[in-house]
């Protein structure tokens, strides 16, 4: 086998290889179950991350690390919403994962998956990128910025580890209980906001508004009257007492156009302004009142957790 | 990488045979010993005592009347030679070159041919997933489990065991065996060796 193809063949696989080995450095077994561990990605210094489905308890929570050495983690916090889960451990244990391009990501792209369960050694599993898309929503209601499935197979242990490029870097966290068909990972970015928020409150924050909305369409009259280029906006059918929307002096029969700069025409439009970091925040709702544009100003609540 | 693959299986197939009558059973690894060719396949492909005749076919379609002569049910594996003696290559038979398995790391790329459900000189490829013995919480504990696996990620059926896989240089890393949860089961080269060497270990099967 001494041809140049066969040569590239032996390259790919020796690359392969090195892949594995590189991203493994920063990946640890987590037992966090009864039966088989799971994976988890040392994310940042001290935070491992890894797939909430996988994390069944709170307390007697260790990983494994690559030498073998077992140590205790905390359960730092969890977002089921997007199935994942951050553990706390001691700093300098291990060196922080490297992250790859996600945004340069084809369908055909090779990739692996990797796992540890014990401290034998890395686990790893090889395919294709089969999907990129945009933002998504699980049915736990999480916002995933960027829809990346591939054709590896996540064998048991594989869940809450790491997808890697040909260099051995991160692209996100395989999820077991979102891979529906394909294996499905959840992308840097997703990762990296709910990090954000788990280090610092133990919690994902969203907003809260405290407003039912219904879409409903404008008479043309009216939009070329106001200049609005839409057919239509949200219609406040039900405010709660004691709520940012009632404070801020929303009003039953108000047609939300905007809020905080960005259009909303269904539901989940709103949902996805507050997903965001905007608790704390004062946004301005852009609306139609009595036939007149107005902007009404609303501090942004804490949406009640476990909602 | 598609037309290097293919070159790689079709080199391996003169060291890939069907074990067991018309079809029927598992595949084999050719290799050569002492100047002559003989043939490594699963105890349980091979299903017979010492002696037993045990039909051979090449992947031309050549059938070479063979003899168990050694099984190991220790590791499944089974040492079959062909009568009447057949030289070093024939043209239909080309001995494999073991793999020296120590180098191997998961992440390396592998290929496997054997004839899963009766389909002659199948390939599939795949990775090295790991090295050792099943990870406990897989499976529940029994003998097998403790075994020095080379476990790949990649599809293997009935009909594979006994055959070989191979890294990419076409050197044999294992002998397909078995499948547990969808994660494929190959005896390391290092078992082969083991078979040849020390025939006072052998366990009948």
């Amino acid at each position: 086998m001494s041809n140049p193809q066969s040569q590239n063949l032996l390259d790919l696989s020796n690359q392969l290889a090195r892949a594995v080995a590189r991203g493994a450095e920063s990946i640890v077994a987590v037992h966090a179950r009864p039966q088989l561990a799971s994976t988890g990605v040392h994310w940042r210094d001290g935070f491992v991350v890894t797939t909430n489905g996988t994390v069944r308890r709170d307390r007697d929570v260790a990983v494994t690390l690559p030498d073998g050495t077992r140590i205790g983690a905390a359960v730092q916090g969890r977002d089921p919403a997007t199935d994942l889960a951050v553990l706390k451990v001691a700093g300098g244990a291990l060196p922080v994962a490297a992250f790859g391009d996600a945004g340069a990501l084809r369908p055909g792209h090779l990739v692996l998956a990797l796992a540890r369960v014990d401290e034998t050694g890395p686990r790893a599993a090889f395919g294709a990128v089969s999907v990129v898309a945009g933002a998504w929503r699980p049915w736990g209601g999480g916002e995933i910025d960027r829809l990346l499935q591939s054709d590896v197979n996540l064998y048991p242990g594989f869940g809450g580890g790491p997808l890697v490029d040909t260099e051995g870097q991160v692209l996100g966290i395989n999820s077991g209980r979102l891979s529906r068909p394909y294996t499905t990972t959840l992308p840097v970015q997703t990762v990296n906001r709910v990090l954000d928020q788990l280090a610092s409150h133990g919690y994902v924050r969203r907003g809260y508004l405290g407003a039912a909305m219904q879409p409903v369409r404008l008479q043309e009259q009216l939009r070329s009257r106001l200049g609005i280029d839409r057919d239509g906006g949200l219609l406040v059918s039900t405010i709660q007492s004691d709520s940012p929307s009632a404070a801020g002096g929303l009003l039953v029969g108000d047609v939300v156009l905007a809020i905080g700069g960005k259009p909303v025409a269904e539901p989940e439009d709103v949902l996805k302004v507050l997903n965001g970091d905007t608790a704390g925040r004062t946004l301005a709702l852009k609306l139609v009142r009595g036939g007149r544009l107005e902007t009404v100003d609303v501090l942004i609540g804490e949406r009640p957790r476990g909602h | 990488m598609g037309t290097s693959l293919s070159a790689l299986a079709e080199a391996v197939w003169p060291s890939v045979v069907r074990v067991g009558p018309n079809g029927t059973g598992g595949a084999g690894v050719v290799l050569s010993r002492g100047g002559g060719l003989v043939v490594v396949t699963n105890a349980h492909v091979a299903r017979g005592s010492p002696g037993d005749r045990i039909q051979v076919m090449s992947h031309t379609g050549v059938i070479y009347p063979g003899l168990i002569e050694r099984t190991d049910g220790g590791r499944d594996l089974a040492l079959l030679t062909l009568e009447p003696p057949v030289g070093s290559s024939t043209g239909h038979l080309s001995p494999a070159t073991l793999a020296d398995v120590a180098t191997l790391r998961p992440g390396h790329l592998l290929i496997a041919v054997g004839h899963p459900y009766g389909l002659a000189n199948a390939v599939t490829a795949g990775v090295v997933q790991s090295l050792g013995p099943i990870a406990s919480g897989v499976e529940p504990v029994i003998g097998w489990q403790q075994l020095p696996w080379i476990q790949a990620d990649i599809r293997l059926a009935p009909g594979n065991s006994g055959g070989p896989l191979c890294d990419m240089q076409g050197r044999v890393v294992g002998i397909n065996t078995m499948v547990a949860r969808g994660l494929a089961l190959a005896i390391p080269a290092s078992g082969i060796r083991a078979l040849f060497r020390e025939p006072s270990e052998a366990i009948p099967a």
